[in-house]
C-alpha cells in the first residue's frame, strides 16, 4: 500500500475509492453486528456471496451494527434502502432473483410494527424514522475492515483538514464552540479537558479512549467500534495533534473479540497508508494508538482506576485532586475519551460548529455547559415493542423515544402500561410518566433524578417493582465497588441488606429514612463517582414510589406483583374456562383441575414463575399481593 | 501561603496537606488511613472537612490528601462533615467493635460507641484502611501482604489470602493497625503474626542470646540498608 504523506494524495485517494467502491449501483448490506452474527449473520452473508458470485454488477457489503439487533440477520438492498428483516440464508436466492433482479418486494422480509403495517424502507420503519443517525450514520454502509470504505466516505478529511488548515488553539476552540460533551457519563465538556490537558506541562502527553463499557446491557461502544472502527482513530488523531501527544491507547473490554480484532485491522490498515505513525500527511505530526484490554471489572472504566490498570496496576480509583489533564497515565498528563465522545470529532470538523450546535438544546455560545449539542446513542431495552441502538438528537422527549421508536409497551393488549423508564446505567435513576415529556439531555434527565450515564435505558411496564429495580442495582454496584472506601463498601453493604429484607416482607420500620441517611453521606463521602452515585436508584424510586416501599413494609404488598415472597398466583374460578393450558405449562405441576370446569394451585408447589399468568388467554389467573391474599384465598 | 483554617488565618507551606496544617494548629480532624510514613490514600474518609479557593464553592474533600494552596478556606466541622463522619464512623464500628481506638474516636465525635449496624461477619476488626499494606509495600518494601476481591466482599492478607511468604516478620503492619487487630506474637523462640497466619523463628543475638528478630527480617534489611553484614547479628543493646 502506498502511503498517503500529504493532504493533497489523501484527497486523490478518496476520489480514487469512491470510484472503486461500486456504491453508485446496487449494493446489499449485510449485517456483521454481534447481534446478528449471533441471529445467524454469517450464514446469509456466505448465502449471498455464493448467489451473487456471477454478477459484477452487485456488490456486498458486511458491515458494522445496524442497532435493530432483535429483527437480525438484517439485510439491505441499497440504494433503494429496502430493509429485510430475520433473513435466513435459504433465502438469498429468492431475494437476489426478486428484488435486485426484477424490483419485486418480498412481503413476508418486511419489518411489521404492530398493526401489521408493513414497511419497505429501512427509513420509513419507526425505529429508524426517529433517529437521527450522525455518528451510526456509516455503520450500515461501510465494511469496518476495510479502510478503503470509509475513505470512500470522505475519510481521514477531517484529520487532513485540522492539520492543513488549524492551529492547535483553534482546534480546540472548535471543539470547546460545538459544546460536545463527554458520552461516556460525566458529560464534562470534551474541548475543555482538552485545553487543560494541551496546557499542563510536559513533553509526554497521553490521548486515552475508554472503550471498558461495563454497564450491564449497554453496547453502544462496541457498536461504534465493530462498525465504524476508524471514526474513533480519526477523532483520536485530531484530539492527539491539538493536545500535543504522539502516543494513545484504547483501553478496550476483554469481552469484546470482535471490536479487538476490528479494532486492530483498523489500526493496522491507518497505519499502512501513513495515517497512524511518524510525520502523518507530511508534516511534523506523529502518533500512534495500542491496544491495552481490559481488568473485567466494571470500576476499571472510572478514569483513574483505567489509568492504574494500563499501568498494569490493580485498577481502584484515587483521588482526583491532582487532575489527570495534570497527572495522569505514569503520572504524565492525560486526556480520557469515550468512544462515541471520540466518534462525533470528524463530524464536528467534517460540517461545522454551526451545523452541530444546530442539533440538540440550550445555548452553548457563551459555554459548553450551556446545553447539549448533538446526538446521543441509547441502548433501549426492556418492555417495549422494538429494542436496539437507536441516536437521537438531545432533546427528543423520552416518550418519542418509547413510543414512536421503542413502539410502545409490549403486551399492552394484555393490558400492561407504563410504569418508569431506568436511565444511566447501574447508578441512575428511574422517572416515571409524569416526565416523559421532558427532554432529554444531560441537564435534564439529571433535574429528573437520573442521569445521561453512557446511554442505558430500561423501559419497565405496570409488573415491575421499583424496590427490586433499586435491590437489583444496589446488590450489582455492592460487588462492584472497589472496596477501597468505606462509605462505598459498607454502605452499599448495609443498603444491600436492607433492601433484601424489604422485598421479602421483613423491612422494618425506620429503612426508607436509613436509606436515605446511607444514601447522602455515600454522596457526599465516596472517594469516586462509583460511590458517590451508587444510592441514585434508590433515592429515586423513593422520590418517585415511595408509596410502594411502604406497603412493602407495612402491608407485606407489592405493587409491581413481582416480589415472589410476597405475592401468590390465584385462578379466578369464574373466569377460568378449564382449558387446562396452564396446568400443562407450570413446570412444577403445580396446577391441577378438570377439562372444561375449573383448575387450582397447589400453593405449597407454587415456584411464582408466572408461567401460567403469562399462557392464560382468558386473564383468570391473578397475582395477589398483601391483604389481598387473605381476602380471596383466606390464607 | 496563608490559608484560612474554621475562620482563622494560618501559615501554610507549599506541598502541605491540608491535615498537616490543621495538625500543627491543634485543631482535631479525625484520620484512620493517614500515616505519616506513607503516601496519603483517601480511604477511610473520617478526615472529611470542606474546602475551596475564597469567593468559589467549597467541596467536600479528605483533608489527609488535599494540598493547600494560596486562599484556600477550610471549614473542618461544619453539620454536614459532622454528619457524615458519624455514618462513616457508624459503619466502621460494625467491622471493629471490639476496638478501643475506635471507641475513643466515636467518643469524641460525639456518637454511641456501638454501631447501630450488626457486626459484619469475619471482619475480625479490620477496618480495611490499608496501612498495613501501604506500610509493607512503601517502608518495608516487602510487598507482602495486599487486598484481595473488591466490594463488600473485599479483605486484606497474602496473595489469594494464603499466607504471605514474602512477609519477614518485622511487624510494622501490626505496628501501624489503627485497631491492633493484626495480633503480633513473640514467644521466645517464633514470631506469630495471627492475621496473616505467618510464623517465622527468632533470631538470636550472638552476644547475649536475646531472640530479637526474624531471620528474614534481617536478611531483607541487610539489603536494603547497606549497613555491615554483621550488623544484625547482635541485638540493639549489644550493639550499643
Ligand atoms: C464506576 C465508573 C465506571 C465508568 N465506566 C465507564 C465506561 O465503561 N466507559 C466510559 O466511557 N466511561 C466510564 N466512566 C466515566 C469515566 O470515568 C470518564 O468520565 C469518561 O471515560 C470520560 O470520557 P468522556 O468525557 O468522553 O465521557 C465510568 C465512571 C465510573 C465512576
Ligand atoms: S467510591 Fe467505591 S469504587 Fe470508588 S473508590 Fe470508593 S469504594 Fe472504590
Ligand atoms: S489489618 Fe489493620 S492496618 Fe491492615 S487494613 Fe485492617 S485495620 Fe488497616
Ligand atoms: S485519613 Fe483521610 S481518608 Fe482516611
Amino acid at each position: 500500500m502506498v502511503k498517503v504523506n500529504s493532504p493533497k494524495a489523501l484527497e486523490e485517494i478518496i476520489q480514487k475509492k469512491k470510484k472503486e467502491s461500486g456504491k453508485e449501483g446496487t449494493y446489499i448490506s449485510i449485517c456483521g453486528g454481534t447481534g446478528c452474527i449471533a441471529s445467524g449473520g454469517n450464514g446469509v452473508l456466505e448465502a449471498f456471496q455464493e448467489v451473487i458470485a456471477d454478477d459484477p454488477d452487485v456488490k456486498l457489503v458486511r458491515t458494522g451494527c445496524h442497532g435493530f439487533c432483535e429483527r437480525g440477520p438484517l439485510v439491505v438492498i441499497q440504494p433503494q434502502g429496502i430493509l429485510y428483516q430475520k433473513v435466513k440464508p435459504g433465502d438469498a436466492a429468492d431475494i437476489y432473483e426478486k428484488t435486485i433482479k426484477n424490483g419485486e418486494i418480498i412481503k413476508k422480509h418486511l419489518y411489521r410494527d404492530q398493526k401489521k403495517q408493513a414497511y419497505e424502507k429501512e427509513a420509513d420503519v419507526p425505529f429508524y424514522k426517529f433517529q437521527k443517525r450522525i455518528v451510526f450514520k456509516m455503520n450500515g454502509h461501510i465494511d469496518p475492515e476495510k479502510i478503503d470504505d470509509y475513505l470512500a466516505m470522505d475519510g481521514y478529511s477531517a484529520l487532513s483538514k485540522v492539520l492543513t488548515s488549524m492551529k492547535p488553539d483553534q482546534i480546540i476552540d472548535t471543539v470547546i464552540k460545538s459544546g460536545l460533551r463527554g458520552r461516556g457519563g460525566g458529560g464534562f465538556p470534551a474541548g475543555i479537558k482538552w485545553k487543560s490537558t494541551k496546557a499542563a506541562t510536559g513533553d509526554k502527553k497521553y490521548v486515552l479512549c475508554n472503550a471498558d463499557e461495563g454497564d450491564p446491557g449497554a453496547f453502544m461502544d462496541r457498536s461504534i467500534m465493530e462498525g465504524n472502527p476508524h471514526s474513533v482513530i480519526e477523532g483520536m488523531l485530531i484530539g492527539a495533534y491539538a493536545i500535543g501527544s504522539d502516543e494513545g491507547y484504547i483501553y478496550i473490554r476483554n469481552e469484546y473479540p470482535l471490536a479487538i480484532k476490528r479494532l486492530k485491522v483498523a489500526l493496522e490498515q491507518a497505519r499502512e497508508y501513513g495515517f497512524l505513525g511518524k510525520n502523518i500527511l507530511g508534516t511534523d505530526f506523529s502518533f500512534d494508538i495500542k491496544i491495552n484490554r481490559g481488568g473485567g471489572a466494571f470500576v476499571c472504566g472510572e478514569s483513574t482506576a483505567l489509568m492504574l490498570s494500563i499501568e498494569g496496576k490493580v485498577g481502584r480509583p484515587r483521588t482526583k485532586y491532582i487532575h489527570t489533564a495534570d497527572s495522569g497515565l505514569w503520572d504524565k498528563p492525560t486526556n480520557l475519551n469515550n468512544v462515541e465522545t471520540w466518534a462525533n470529532i470528524p463530524h464536528i470538523f467534517n460540517k461545522g460548529v454551526d451545523w452541530f450546535t444546530s442539533i440538540g438544546t440550550g445555548d452553548v455560545s457563551e459555554h459548553p455547559w450551556g446545553g447539549s449539542k448533538g446526538t446521543k446513542i441509547f441502548s433501549l431495552v426492556g418492555k417495549v415493542n422494538n429494542t436496539g441502538l437507536v441516536e437521537v438528537p438531545f432533546g427528543i422527549t423520552l416518550r418519542d423515544i418509547i413510543f414512536k421508536i421503542g413502539g410502545g409497551i409490549k403486551n399492552s393488549k394484555k393490558g400492561r402500561k407504563f410504569k418508569a423508564v431506568q436511565t444511566g446505567g447501574p447508578s441512575g435513576g428511574c422517572i416515571p410518566e409524569k416526565h416523559l415529556d421532558e427532554p432529554v439531555d444531560f441537564d435534564g434527565l439529571t433535574k429528573m433524578g437520573s442521569m445521561m450515564g453512557s446511554g442505558g435505558m430500561i423501559v419497565m411496564d405496570d409488573h415491575t417493582c421499583l424496590v427490586e429495580v433499586a435491590r437489583y442495582f444496589v446488590d450489582f454496584l455492592k460487588d462492584e465497588s472497589c472496596g477501597k472506601c468505606t462509605p462505598c463498601r459498607e454502605g452499599l453493604r448495609r443498603m444491600s441488606q436492607i433492601l433484601n429484607r424489604i422485598v421479602v416482607g421483613e423491612g422494618k420500620e425506620g429503612d426508607i429514612e436509613l436509606l436515605e441517611k446511607l444514601a447522602s453521606a455515600m454522596e457526599i463521602s465516596s472517594l469516586c463517582a462509583l460511590g458517590q452515585t451508587a444510592a441514585y436508584p434508590v433515592l429515586s424510586t423513593i422520590k418517585y414510589f415511595r408509596e410502594e416501599y411502604e406497603r412493602h413494609i407495612k402491608d407485606g404488598y407489592c405493587d409491581g406483583k413481582q416480589c415472589t415472597e410476597l405475592i401468590r398466583y390465584n385462578i379466578d374460578e369464574d373466569a377460568c374456562t378449564g382449558c387446562s393450558i396452564c396446568a400443562k405449562k407450570c413446570p412444577t405441576k403445580a396446577i391441577s383441575g378438570e377439562l372444561k370446569k375449573t383448575y387450582r394451585i397447589d400453593q405449597s408447589e407454587c415456584v411464582r414463575c408466572g408461567v401460567c399468568f403469562n399462557v392464560c388467554n382468558f386473564n383468570a389467573v391473578e397475582i395477589l399481593s398483601g391483604s389481598e391474599i387473605k381476602e380471596k384465598m383466606g390464607e | 501561603m496563608e490559608i484560612k483554617l474554621n475562620g482563622k488565618k494560618v501559615k501554610a507551606n507549599e506541598g502541605e496537606y491540608i491535615l498537616d496544617v490543621a495538625q500543627r494548629e491543634n485543631i482535631y480532624i479525625p484520620t484512620l488511613c493517614d500515616h505519616p510514613a506513607v503516601k496519603p490514600t483517601g480511604a477511610c474518609r473520617m478526615c472529611l472537612v470542606e474546602a475551596g479557593v475564597e469567593g468559589r464553592k467549597k467541596k467536600i474533600v479528605t483533608s489527609c490528601a488535599f494540598h493547600v494552596k494560596q486562599g484556600l478556606e477550610v471549614n473542618t466541622d461544619t453539620p454536614t462533615i459532622k454528619e457524615a463522619r458519624k455514618v462513616v464512623m457508624d459503619l466502621l464500628l460494625a467491622r471493629a467493635p471490639n476496638s478501643e481506638s475506635l471507641k475513643e474516636m466515636a467518643q469524641k465525635l460525639d456518637m454511641e460507641t456501638v454501631s447501630t449496624f450488626e457486626p459484619v461477619e469475619n471482619a475480625g476488626d479490620c477496618i480495611l484502611c490499608g496501612l498495613c499494606t501501604r506500610v509493607c509495600d512503601e517502608v518495608v518494601g516487602a510487598n507482602a501482604i495486599s487486598f484481595n476481591s473488591r466490594g463488600a466482599d473485599m479483605d486484606v492478607g497474602g496473595p489469594l489470602l494464603d499466607v504471605p511468604q514474602d512477609c519477614i516478620g518485622c511487624g510494622a503492619c501490626a505496628y501501624v493497625c489503627p485497631t491492633d487487630c493484626i495480633g503480633l506474637k513473640d514467644d521466645g523462640e517464633k514470631r506469630y503474626l495471627e492475621k496473616w497466619d505467618r510464623e517465622l523463628p527468632l533470631m538470636k543475638c550472638r552476644e547475649c542470646g536475646w531472640p530479637f528478630m526474624p531471620a528474614f527480617q534481617a536478611i531483607k534489611f541487610n539489603e536494603s540498608t547497606k549497613v555491615p553484614k554483621d550488623f544484625f547479628k547482635l541485638c540493639p543493646d549489644c550493639r550499643n
